[in-house]
């Protein structure tokens, strides 16, 4: 360890944030299609609850919604391959009621299966089975 | 047929990783180690793991995924950041002034001076790569399981 890293700020990683158009639309998408849980403290904001004590702050803009990067994403573990696949099926069918701009295919990637997709506010997603975890 | 209506395509995802693009992947860890308190871990020679001290004691935590690029297309923006908390607002002063010193060292491109809102005391980084950081502190209040109990309050719903 150098000296630089003796500065010994002891913190945890907490939040993530993202801009969204449309809150209502947004937390349809969270709890409807990801499966995840929305609170709403704040008029202008929704968290959705990542578990372990990470939450993703979606903060309403009314700016156009910026371009993204597929390679700044947020990654969700499903149970199995059969879901990855079931998921990526319903992402298809259901891109209209959702907004759902773009829906990858499905990939082997460090030895597990997933599918990426872009939301209705440009922010990337990807899907993944939870039996390879390499980084966690 | 699935019903969709009552069941979502995903069920008990867990959210498990945020990925990010950096040119420099050594001069992103030191950054992270020393500014934001995080341990790097190196697992490719183009990529490494962001991860807090959660991760030596409990089964589920959260992990930045870093990928070394050429060149980042795509800036992010101070409303597209990554959050870490620590315990008082010394210890947001404290990142404040490692950060400050060692601007130059990590190229960092922006630091904005702490302030309070939102019940919650932070400051905001805007490293070499364009990656956006909050250093925060929250007030009891502003933490999230009274986050759970004002939504709540409101049915779910404070619109």
């Amino acid at each position: 360890m150098t000296d630089l890293q003796m500065s010994g700020i002891d913190s945890v990683l907490s939040h993530g944030t993202i801009e969204v158009r449309d809150l209502a639309a947004t937390r349809r998408f969270f709890e409807n299609f990801l499966g995840l849980k929305v609170i709403q403290p704040l008029p202008v904001a929704i968290y959705a609850d990542g578990g372990g004590g990470w939450q993703l702050v979606c903060v309403r803009s009314g700016l156009k919604m910026k371009k993204q990067s597929r390679h700044n994403r947020f990654c969700l573990h499903v149970e199995s391959e059969a879901m990855v696949k079931q998921a990526q099926v319903a992402a298809e069918q259901l891109r209209d009621q959702y907004d759902i701009r773009e829906v990858g295919p499905i990939e082997q990637v460090d030895g597990a299966i997933r599918f990426i997709l872009q939301d209705l506010n440009n922010v990337w997603w990807e899907i993944s089975a939870r039996t390879k975890r390499p980084l966690n | 047929m699935t019903d969709i209506s009552s069941q979502p395509a995903l069920l008990n995802p867990v959210m498990a990783r945020g990925t990010l693009l950096a040119r420099d992947l050594d001069r992103l860890a030191q950054f992270s180690e020393t500014v934001l308190g995080l341990e790097a871990v190196r697992i490719a020679p183009d990529r490494m793991a962001l991860r807090d001290r959660r991760s030596h004691n409990e089964d589920s935590y959260w992990v930045l995924d870093v990928a070394q690029a050429q060149e980042i297309e795509v800036p992010q923006s101070m409303l597209n950041h990554w959050g870490v908390t620590v315990e008082s607002r010394e210890e947001v002063d404290r990142a404040h002034a490692v950060a400050t010193e060692h601007q130059q060292l990590f190229g960092i491109k922006r630091i904005q001076k702490p302030s309070f809102q939102h019940e919650s005391y932070s400051f905001y980084i805007g490293d070499a790569d364009n990656n956006w950081w909050e250093v925060e502190y929250r007030e009891p209040s502003a933490r999230y399981e009274n986050l759970v109990d004002i939504a709540s309050r409101h049915g779910g719903d404070n619109d």
